[in-house]
């Protein structure tokens, strides 16, 4: 099914993508998705249907699976990312992600987020680098909580702080794309609704950052997206805003999932 | 703002000075190979030694130009197999206990001291056995011990060296066996005995006999600490496992210091460290094809 | 009469469950009371020897009481320049290995290879670098030679424990780092080696002790004879007797009790016991060492 979103405004459109593990088993089948920038996307689905695979395709983190085939187009800016030639390191420094669980480096709190910009060669002294570190934890909520230690080592943290401290990492390489993998399954309930904040704070910031979050969870899904897409089986089987999703699924699988008649 | 270099040639640097490590190593052995290979085949093709004959001849006796590398061949798989004997039901035992009977004694104590064991440099090793074993052989067996050095001496000290090998890797079995198939067991009423002999073994056999396999090629292998206590005679063939012999690797010590090189004897000697490679190539081909059934079997 | 079977039969079962565990107690008790009894029999038998003042510090030709200085020096100096030959290698093949190795044929081939080198004789090892580092390269008979025949040695060792020691840190720790447009190169050198850097120092560690006491590898290719050193003058590179000249013979301890083994002198047996003591008291120390400094490593990494 092909979003009917005019794909110039899109800030990531793919079309006919697949995912091949093993050279023979289609994990994803031909996907066409666009994405704008300021929008949060929920991509939901039970366990297993691709969601998680079709998030990596859009960093081409699929790449760094073995045996793992990424098919089909995917445009950024409208050109084409999906390339031999694609320099991942430049792409993924403006296509952010956050994974499932909490990953700080065993570095002090400011160290984690200077630590990639610095290495992409982006900062201009001390004063840019204060500047930097309080923006991004300010952005992700988390500046309060931190600012007395940011010397101190990030493991120190809760796990809702350490998630919150990877979503700052994330936002100080000022990406206009932020794919979030299960952000929050590890978390418990107060700390995932400081994400969910996190994340509608950001997209209503107007910095125009497209959000991608994939969840199992509906009701997540439904508190933080503008649009959502269902997966089934490795299928994208429909797609709109999230309130058409949830008010009115079209496809039958798609109103089984939401009654809870699997899951 | 330092300036950086761009990701990719990073990236390709990076590749570089890694796959060159890779490669270094690769061409080392690869040269090993050849090497040793040249220089052993040299007793065949240029000196013109029959390699039936070598292979089977009894005698080894340099100054006559008498080649037969059988005293030393069996002398190898003498010791191996009776060390292996010897060590294998401890080492399989101990792994039992340490890991069904008492888990947290194994972990805390018994493990840290048996690596004590993998520590202890093989000269000392034969040094033990030429003091010690060698005079017990003696005060057991009396007149018919001679010296006390022979297959028996050695046998008994590669046990203990390949004891630890055998037992950590044992324990590593065991612990892969998955908790549900003891619990499954248990909960059929079965005792502890039970199921380790029925359930734990039997599901962990692959690994042990790979165990048992490394266990011997470091006893066939082993060079100085044999070398000190078999006595080191090459001339004939033993005729007991009290008797004086020699092992592949022991004739090999002794003779490369005297041999002078591109003589036929030292040539020889090489076609000798030709048999010992081509045995830990065996090993690891063993080690492979065990590795594989266990991966067919298991699905 | 099935009801008496069954008694009778659980009854068995029960005294054989029993007579296993005695036996499995048994071989336990044995096993450790072995390892006991052999480093206490070491000790015992040449500590007299290794604590006499002077037996460390004078040289084997010393007509009072022949020490192992030379020995010990050279020991130590093998050891230290074997190290800093493998480390690096090593350190290089894991991270291919685990980082980079592509999916082929070639990889395969070359763990292979080290897996091959793992399981040679050492003595083989010795006979080929008497060939080829003494020999092909022109070394002579030397330190140098010596050390690149115990790095075959060491290799495998090290790589097995890097690569353990990477593969053991956490996927998503390397999948962060590369989310964010880092090189797998930069990824290695500052997020998965520090984290790895506890159980690395540890391999490390002990696979020193386990060179320190390798004798078969060196005969051939550092020599059995002992060097004369002096040490007033030790920075005249290029002298014999220089101790830190890489390209002069070496006899190290495991290799000096080899020699007095097979060629006994007068009183060598008790220079065997006492220098067999040294040596085992040398590894002891290294496998403590290893497992201190891993904790001490692993408890700093936590904590900061």
């Amino acid at each position: 099914m092909t979003d009917q979103t005019n794909s110039n405004e899109a800030l990531l459109t793919t079309r006919n993508v697949t995912v091949t593990y093993d050279l023979t088993h289609e994990a994803l089948h031909p996907t066409d998705l666009s994405f704008k920038g300021g929008e949060v996307t929920a991509l939901i689905g039970p366990s297993g249907c691709g969601k998680s695979t079709f998030l990596r395709c859009l960093n081409l983190m699929n790449r760094e699976i073995p045996k793992c085939r990424i098919g089909g187009e995917i445009f950024y800016h409208g050109r084409n990312i999906n390339t031999k030639s694609e320099n991942l390191f430049e792409l993924r420094k403006s296509i952010g992600m956050v994974f499932q669980q909490p990953t700080p480096f065993r570095k002090s709190i400011r160290e984690n987020i200077l630590f990639a910009p610095k290495k992409h060669g982006r900062l201009h002294g001390k004063d840019d680098e204060d500047e930097l570190v309080e923006t991004s934890l300010k952005q992700a909520a988390l500046w309060d909580e931190v600012k007395d230690k940011l010397k101190q080592s990030a493991h120190a943290l809760s796990g809702g702080q350490q998630q919150r401290l990877c979503i700052a990492r994330t936002l100080a390489m000022k990406p206009d794309v932020v794919l979030y993998d299960e952000p929050c399954s590890a978390l418990d309930p107060i700390s995932t609704f400081t994400i969910e904040e996190t994340i509608r704070s950001i997209a209503d910031s107007g910095a125009g950052i497209c959000q991608i979050i994939v969840t199992h969870n509906m009701e997540q899904a439904g508190r933080v997206s503008d649009r959502t897409a269902f997966f089934y089986m490795g299928d994208m089987v429909e797609t709109g805003t999230t309130q058409q999703i949830f008010s009115a699924p079209k496809d039958q699988r798609l109103s089984d999932y939401l009654t809870g008649r699997f899951g | 703002m330092a300036k950086l270099m761009p990701k990719r040639r990073l990236e390709n640097i990076g590749l570089g000075i890694t796959g060159a490590c890779v490669a270094l190593v690769a061409i080392v052995v690869i040269a090993l190979i050849f090497m040793v290979a040249q220089q052993g085949l040299t007793t065949f093709f240029v000196d013109g030694i029959d390699p039936i004959e070598f292979l089977t001849g009894q005698h080894w006796i340099p100054e006559q130009d008498t080649y037969g590398a059988l005293p030393m061949i069996v002398g190898s798989f003498a010791v191996t197999l009776l060390s292996t004997l010897f060590a294998l039901p401890i080492a399989i035992g101990s792994a039992m206990f340490v890991v069904e009977v008492a888990p947290g004694f194994g972990k805390r104590v018994f493990q840290p001291f048996i690596e004590l064991l993998v520590g202890i440099p093989s000269v000392v090793y034969g040094v033990l056995g030429l003091y010690i074993i060698n005079s017990l052989m003696r005060s057991i067996f009396g007149e018919a011990a001679g010296t006390g050095a022979g297959i028996l001496s050695g046998a008994i000290v590669l046990a203990v060296m390949i004891l630890p090998t055998i037992t950590t890797l044992s324990i590593d079995a065991l612990r892969a066996v998955p908790n549900q198939y003891r619990e499954g067991s248990y909960a059929l009423g079965c005792t502890r005995w039970q199921t380790i002999w029925h359930v734990v073994l039997k599901s962990a056999l692959p690994s042990l006999m790979t165990a048992v396999i490394l266990g011997m090629t470091r006893a066939f292998g082993e060079t100085l600490a044999v070398q000190m206590v078999i006595g080191g005679v090459e001339r004939s063939m033993p005729s007991g496992l009290l008797d004086p012999a020699s092992t592949l690797t022991a004739a090999l010590t002794a003779g490369l210091s005297n041999a002078t090189s591109g003589s036929v004897y030292y040539h020889a000697l090489w076609s000798l460290g030709l048999i010992l490679l081509a045995m830990s190539l065996v090993f690891i081909l063993i080690i492979h094809l065990i590795g594989k059934k266990g991966a067919k079997d298991n699905g | 009469m099935a009801n008496r079977d069954l008694t009778a039969h659980v009854k068995r079962i029960g005294s054989q469950d029993k007579i296993a565990t005695g036996i499995l107690t048994a071989i336990v008790a044995v096993v450790m009371a072995l390892v006991v009894a052999i480093i206490a029999y070491i000790i015992v038998r040449g500590g007299g020897r290794a604590l006499t003042p002077g037996f460390l510090t004078n040289t084997p030709t010393d007509d009072i009481l022949p020490g192992i200085v030379y020995q010990l020096w050279d020991s130590f100096y093998l050891l230290l320049v074997t190290l800093v030959i493998s480390v690096p290698i090593s350190l290089g093949a894991a991270i291919f290995l685990v980082e980079y190795a592509p999916d082929n044929w070639i990889t395969s081939a070359a763990s292979t290879a080290i897996e091959t080198l793992s399981s040679l004789p050492s003595i083989v090892v010795g006979m080929f670098g008497s060939l080829f580092f003494v020999v092909t390269l022109g070394w002579g008979i030397s330190i140098l030679a010596g050390a690149c025949a115990l790095t075959m040695f060491n290799i495998p060792i090290l790589v097995r424990t890097i690569q353990q020691a990477l593969e053991d840190v956490p996927r998503s720790q390397r999948d962060a780092a590369l989310a964010m447009g880092l090189t797998r190169w930069e990824t290695t050198l500052n997020v998965l080696l520090p984290a790895a850097m506890p159980a690395i120092v540890t391999g490390i560690v002990i696979s020193a002790g386990r060179v320190f006491g390798e004798a078969a590898a060196l005969i051939f290719t550092a020599g059995s004879a002992p060097a004369r050193l002096n040490f007033a003058n030790p920075f005249n590179f290029a002298s014999p007797t220089c101790p830190f000249n890489i390209f002069r013979p070496a006899c190290s301890l495991a290799v000096y009790i080899w020699r007095l083994t097979s060629e006994p002198t007068e009183g060598s047996t008790e220079i065997v016991w006492g220098t067999a003591c040294v040596l085992i008291v040398c590894v002891l120390l290294f496998n403590l060492l290893a497992r201190v400094l891993g904790k001490f490593l692993a408890r700093r990494l936590t904590a900061e």
